[in-house]
């Protein structure tokens, strides 16, 4: 404390330095060496005469005491708003990828397995075909999906959201793990729904943690490159398979049909919009 | 309460307004107490304005594009013995969104007087 200095100037500077308090060093000590310099300024101003500038100062001070403690309030309130923002967003970019993969191994496997069991035995038919195509595609679609995040990561995170959805399905979301456990707790259902509830628990978490992705992402961040091609050609590669395995094996596959035309037809979307994009930025 | 796009609060007409004096009087850089004398000065205050008031006014019109503001080099501010100045000053959106705003208050003022003639 410079005991040279007159109290209201003291009173002031005091009072600066409680209200900004906790703030970040850039806005604190940008406000308080604004009204360092004002104290100065007004100080060494020609109209300054000793007392009348101390009963000025201290004038100004009460008079901007509501507006100081407002301005406060605001910055408080951005920095919490910053600081949920971050967390959330370095939350969702530290697990849901990892989640996306876990979920994309087990998926391929579900397809996979029943091939693979003693179910085989009962013979080969047009719905564990349907079910093999649909769950192996659609963990490729999360394995695509996390590749193209790193170029496009609206559209990567769409494409992980749409891979995940039969597991997270097969398992009620997650619920079936929460039932599962209360029913084999009881003591008439067995364990043999573990593996499913828990892969279908890791795919819901990894579409909630994808969509938070997608939301928090730029939609400016588009790329007009070749590398940009994948997503649609791998909408339209995944679609044709599907449709022409359900039409090729007929019968009760109509879905697998449709939902291969579905995503023809978004690979089909993406195309255009590709062309469009970059037609508009040769133009 | 939320305040129409483009609307300026009687203080920051009287910084913008007391900013483009200092800079037709050649100043087109001031720093906080410098403006709020002007203010005075001129008569858009009737005495200094209150700290609070004024900063929080210079950082809500610099987001808002009507002011821009640098730090003074610290040499400079040493040079001279006194603390380091934040200098502001007048943007072209600051100068269009003052002479937008007078526009406005003087179809209002003349509206009801052409009226009043017509009658």
């Amino acid at each position: 404390m410079n005991p040279e200095r007159p109290i209201a100037d003291l009173v002031v500077s005091a009072w600066v330095r409680i209200y900004t308090l906790g703030l970040d060093a850039g806005q604190g000590s940008d406000r308080r060496a604004e009204i360092e310099s004002d104290l100065w300024e007004h100080r060494n101003s020609a109209a300054s005469e000793g007392m009348a500038a101390s009963f000025s100062i201290v004038g100004r001070w009460l008079a901007g005491i509501p507006a100081d403690l407002s301005w406060r309030a605001s910055q408080s309130g951005n920095r919490i708003q910053q600081a949920r923002e971050t967390v959330m967003k370095n939350a969702l970019g530290n697990y849901w990828q990892g989640l996306a993969a876990v979920a994309a191994a087990a998926t391929g496997y579900m397809g996979i397995r029943q091939f693979f069991t003693d179910e085989v035995a009962a013979g080969v038919n047009a719905g564990k075909v349907a079910g093999l195509v649909v769950l192996v595609g659609a963990g490729l679609l999360v394995l695509a999906g996390l590749a193209v995040h790193r170029t496009n990561p609206r559209s990567g995170a769409l494409l992980v959201m749409l891979g995940v959805l039969p597991m997270a399905a097969l398992g009620g979301f997650g619920v079936g793990l929460l039932i599962g456990l209360v029913m084999s707790l009881a003591g008439d259902l067995g364990w043999w729904w573990v593996p499913l509830g828990i892969a279908s628990a890791v795919a819901t978490a990894a579409g909630i943690g994808a969509f938070g992705a997608w939301w928090h992402a730029s939609p400016k961040v588009a790329a007009t490159g070749p590398r940009s091609l994948i997503l649609p050609l791998a909408f339209i590669g995944a679609g044709v398979l599907a449709a022409g395995t359900g039409v090729g094996l007929g019968g009760f596959t109509g879905p697998l049909v449709v939902f291969g035309a579905l995503l023809t037809a978004v690979g089909a979307g993406l195309w255009t919009r590709h062309v469009r994009i970059s037609s508009s930025r040769d133009a | 309460m939320k305040r129409k796009p483009g609307a300026l609060l009687p203080i920051e007409q009287a910084i913008l307004a007391a900013g483009l004096d200092l800079r037709r009087k050649g100043t087109d850089e001031f720093h906080g107490f410098a403006v709020a004398k002007r203010m005075q000065d001129i008569g858009e205050a009737h005495q200094l304005t209150a700290y609070g008031t004024l900063y929080k006014a210079l950082g809500r019109m610099e987001t808002a594009g009507l002011l821009a503001s640098s730090w003074e080099k610290a040499d400079v501010a040493l040079e001279a013995g006194r603390p380091r100045r934040r200098l502001y000053r007048v943007t072209g959106a600051g100068e269009k969104a003052l002479a937008t705003h007078r526009a406005e208050a003087g179809r209002a003022i003349a509206g009801p007087r052409r009226g009043l003639a017509s009658s």
